[in-house]
């Protein structure tokens, strides 16, 4: 039977240990990728228990110190929210505003992005319309 | 201009939806273009950070097929960058999520694994 363990084990991660057996990154783009990725964990997933219990220590300690602001709200959001648990249109008007931002970002992609969620904010508006009025 | 006890038809005038419409047809076919030249090239994290860019962005539902496709590469990939800490995440929060949504969903109405036999190579069916 396939599940989501024997697709995706959880023990890429561990070669990644340090002395301590603790996994971790200075990068702080990666410290977040790896803190969102550890919270698809399933029961008894031990490794990645401890990557969201580690790291998420470090990440607090991390906004007392000098951050970007981008970063800053990035970490802040991962925090309150990990990734896979938000609302998915929330997070996409949120995410619009953090790719404008970005050096790597693709003019097109950002564009469509923009107006296909103008365009489904006016449909969602409509369809209020109609169930309220 | 909301004023009370009005509730106006739509955010925007009928004709300015529409051009909006027409323009984001337009991006969207230049989106797909995009994807479809990521999925030609060999950079294996190109194409997971442009899946990662459209399912942040909200517009992956446009793409679901070629999406698909994107994914299935990278789970070939058995490597998948894995001497790289960020692309490992990367590439788990990629394959547990669509995983999660499979599992979670009606097989009728998604594209779904159907086998994971011999070669390896993962098919795809709608």
């Amino acid at each position: 039977m396939m599940n989501e363990c024997s697709i995706t084990c959880a023990d890429v991660f561990e070669k990644f240990r340090d002395e301590q057996g603790n996994i971790t990154s200075d990068d702080i783009s990666c410290l977040l990728m790896l803190y969102d990725a550890a919270h698809l964990r399933t029961h008894g997933e031990d490794i990645l228990d401890n990557i969201i219990t580690f790291n998420k220590s470090r990440l607090q300690s991390l906004l007392l110190g000098n951050l970007e602001p981008q970063l800053q709200e990035e970490v802040q959001c991962s925090l309150e929210t990990p990734r896979f648990r938000r609302v998915k249109r929330v997070e996409a008007r949120r995410y619009i505003s953090v790719y404008e931002k970005k050096a790597t970002r693709d003019g097109t992609i950002l564009e469509f992005a923009k107006l296909d969620y103008n365009i489904l904010q006016a449909i969602y508006c409509d369809e209020l319309k109609e169930l309220t009025v | 201009m909301l004023v009370a006890g009005y509730f106006p038809l739509s955010i925007y005038y009928p004709l300015q939806l529409f051009s909006m419409k027409k323009k984001a047809q337009i991006k969207k076919e230049e989106v797909r273009q995009i994807i479809l030249e990521t999925l030609a090239s060999s950079n294996l994290v190109e194409k997971m950070e442009l899946v990662d860019t459209l399912q942040r962005i909200g517009v992956d539902y446009h793409y679901k097929k070629e999406i698909n496709d994107l994914l299935c590469y990278v789970y070939n990939d058995k490597d998948g960058g894995s001497s790289n800490l960020y692309i490992t995440s990367l590439r788990f929060y990629l394959l547990r999520s669509l995983f999660r949504y499979i599992r979670s969903s009606t097989t009728s109405s998604i594209c779904f694994l159907s086998s994971i036999f011999g070669d390896g190579k993962v098919c795809w069916l709608k």
